[in-house]
């Protein structure tokens, strides 16, 4: 068991918070954010309409530890799958959190390509940020 | 409108009526919550009485329906010589899709239309632009070409039914479309009716479909709006959306006044293109709401908005012409409040949000269906949701007495105070330099943010009751049936536009571009360029190209 110190100091999580395609809605995504600050996390917000490249290379350069992407057009597993395929071409193994509107039929398909965890539109705050603290919690154990 | 005796033997009776039963009551049962509030946070006391309004005027501040300030409704007999319009949002897929879902709802009694567009459409780009992969056809219709704005409109009088094109950032084209696609079938600008949205102001603190800079987007607006109030009396060129801004996070009061700002510039925009007021008031007084989630702060949002409204064009812009200063109401119940548990408890909701138009007296309904948290809506929601108007309408009586919480010492405080509020952050604004300002240093973007935290903070406090969601959750999550998109919608829109291309008069396409160009280097109104183009066959991710060329593309304003 790690104290929570630890957790803090080994665990500090770098969030990329990411907003694809044409879709404006970003309350979500700002929400979330403000909420993972508060909690301690790093976050790095990209702004509305970016596309999938940008994404990626944002989370290379800034070295980020996992990706969040807020998305209510109907594109997530599109997206989803695009992200996850340059990730994986760029040898690299960031996790994706997927939020927003996304149908109860396809959380499953987006777990099953490798999202780790998604929430959809009324997901609670704390849940969110609990989620957050154990992948904090995990990386402290693997740092230490 | 009492007496000074009567008021205070009322506040005595009132003292003994606290001291004696009230008292009693609580030393029994305390009080549900420690404080009541609106969902906008305005304190509320258990009981109203005569001493709340004690100033009240009846003719200065209510006065009859028709009659300025207009806070019992803008036409003298309302919804007794005609109801509101009933105007569903949508649209999907192709334009042929999306003309047999017009057609339908139509058919069940709808008298209005609204043209939801996919976002490809909306941020001007074409079908087989990178950007536009998976978006084509998604939350709206796919719209690049005249050719594709007559399918649209097939079999639809333009002249007879009335449309609300939602479009804003793209507004200069799907306006410029509707126009050609009239003068196909004969009828001169004049003849057309309806409005776009065209608020994009708003596009830029909350719903985020921009393309241009603020500087740009504004001259854009500018063009439109001047445009139409010189050519087509029946059209209103832009719709000032409070809707958005509370979708994006800001309590309903705070979306009123930001949206009052953003009207506030916007006449200062036309008057600084040296049109009188009484010109063109009219045809920007309209305005796109949500109504709720509260029945009483919705009903009273809009008596004080209204009378607000009347009193600025009258006192801060000396407008002369009644209709100047009368602000018309679009409503939606808003997609936020609609929960994603048990969706079936939504058709409740807009219930609600609906009456609560009908008693504040707005001039057309939009219901955002059940089914909003998953997808765009079934023809059975979007049937449910006209049908929720219609029955408000005939069955309901709500429509048959104008403005009937009138009077109420509640309702009229409530109106005073939301008036109040309305009035201090218009001040804030003014303060700034205007909306334009505020917005380009952030300051409405960051209230909307600070508000929409603070409501999920007290919607997972349980401070904010959402019922089957934070109270009463069921354990058993019942799936609904959700509208998909056809999957090939893309495909075939991709392989359309691309042999459209080739199979036009490309010259006359690029002569139409180059002009357009060189009028958008200049003062000169764009319209009629963006007319020409449309007719010959150029698509709105060209036209839009071309005005990128030119005045750049747009930053994210609303970053954190």
């Amino acid at each position: 068991m790690l104290l929570y110190e630890e957790v803090f100091e080994l665990g500090k999580l770098k969030v990329l918070m990411a907003k694809p395609g044409l879709d404006g809605h970003d309350r979500g995504a700002k929400v979330v954010s403000t909420a993972l600050k508060e909690a301690g996390f790093d976050v790095i917000y990209t702004g509305r309409h970016k596309s999938v490249d940008e994404i990626v290379s944002m989370a290379l350069n800034e070295n980020v530890d996992v990706i969040g992407l807020s998305i209510l057009s109907g594109v997530h597993l599109e997206v989803s799958q695009e992200v996850l395929k340059q990730l994986k071409e760029k040898g690299r193994d960031i996790p994706v959190v997927v939020g927003g509107v996304i149908p109860d039929k396809d959380i499953p398909k987006l777990k099953e390509m490798g999202v780790i965890e998604v929430f959809p539109v009324g997901s609670r705050l704390e849940d969110i940020v609990k989620f957050f603290d154990k992948l904090a919690e995990e990386k402290a154990k693997k740092t230490k | 409108m009492f007496k000074e005796e009567e008021l205070a033997r009322i506040k005595e009776e009132q003292e003994k009526w606290l001291q004696g039963p009230v008292k009693r009551t609580l030393e029994k049962t305390p009080e549900r919550r420690k404080e009541f509030k609106t969902y906008s946070g305005i304190p509320l006391k258990a009981i109203y009485t005569p001493e709340d309004i004690k100033d009240l005027d009846y003719l200065r501040d209510l006065n009859f329906p028709g009659q300025f300030p207009y806070t019992r409704g803008i036409y003298p007999l309302m919804y007794r010589t005609r109801l509101y319009t009933m105007r569903q949002y949508s649209g999907f897929g192709t334009a042929e899709e999306t003309n047999a879902r017009f057609k339908y709802l139509l058919k069940h009694g709808e008298t209005g239309l609204s043209i939801a567009f996919d976002l490809p459409t909306q941020m001007g780009y074409d079908p087989d632009h990178p950007l536009a992969r998976g978006e084509v056809g998604k939350v709206g219709v796919s719209i690049s070409t005249l050719h594709d704005y007559q399918v649209l409109y097939r079999d639809i009088p333009m002249d007879k039914i009335s449309v609300h094109i939602q479009a804003n950032a793209n507004a200069i084209f799907m306006l410029a479309m509707h126009i050609a696609e009239g003068l196909n079938r004969g009828h001169q600008p004049k003849d057309l009716w309806g409005a776009c949205q065209n608020d994009i102001l708003k596009e830029l603190i909350a719903r985020g479909a921009y393309i241009y800079p603020l500087g740009p987007s504004m001259r854009l607006w500018g063009d439109v709006v001047e445009y139409c109030v010189k050519n087509m009396p029946r059209w209103q060129p832009v719709t000032v959306c409070q809707f958005h801004i509370q979708e994006a996070g800001a309590n309903h009061v705070t979306a009123w006044g930001l949206s009052l700002a953003n009207a506030i510039a916007y006449v200062e925009e036309m008057l600084k293109r040296g049109l009188p007021i009484d010109d063109f008031a009219f045809n920007i007084s309209v305005w796109n709401i949500v109504c709720g989630p509260e029945l009483f702060e919705a009903v009273c949002g809009i008596r004080a908005a209204r009378r607000l409204w009347a009193k600025i064009l009258k006192e801060r812009f000396h407008a002369k012409r009644p209709a100047s200063m009368m602000m018309r109401i679009f409503m939606g119940s808003g997609g936020f409040q609609m929960t994603r548990a048990e969706p079936l408890n939504n058709v409740v909701r807009g219930t609600i949000s609906a009456i609560a138009g009908a008693l504040g007296g707005v001039q057309a309904m939009n219901i955002q269906c059940y089914d909003e948290a998953y997808a765009i809506p079934t023809d059975e929601a979007i049937k449910l949701a006209l049908r929720t108007e219609q029955i408000i309408a005939y069955e309901s009586g709500v429509t048959d007495v104008i403005d009937p919480l009138a009077g109420s010492y509640f309702v009229e405080w409530l109106t005073n105070q939301i008036e109040k509020e309305l009035e201090s952050i218009i001040e804030e604004i003014d303060s700034m330099g205007g909306a334009v300002e505020a917005i380009r240093k952030g300051y409405m973007q960051r209230i909307i943010l600070q508000q929409a935290y603070e409501y999920q903070r007290r919607i997972d406090k349980g401070e904010l009751i959402r019922v089957g969601e934070n109270i009463f959750a069921a354990e058993e999550h019942t799936p609904i049936k959700t509208f998909e998109v056809r999957p090939e919608v893309e495909k075939e829109r991709v392989e359309w536009i691309r042999k459209f291309r080739e199979s036009r008069d490309n010259k006359k396409v690029k002569e139409a571009l180059e002009k357009l160009r060189k009028a958008a280097e200049t003062n000169e109104n764009l319209v009629p360029y963006v007319i020409e183009a449309v007719r010959a066959n150029a698509t709105v991710g060209e036209m839009a190209d071309t005005l990128r060329e030119v005045f750049g593309t747009a930053e994210d304003l609303a970053a954190l």
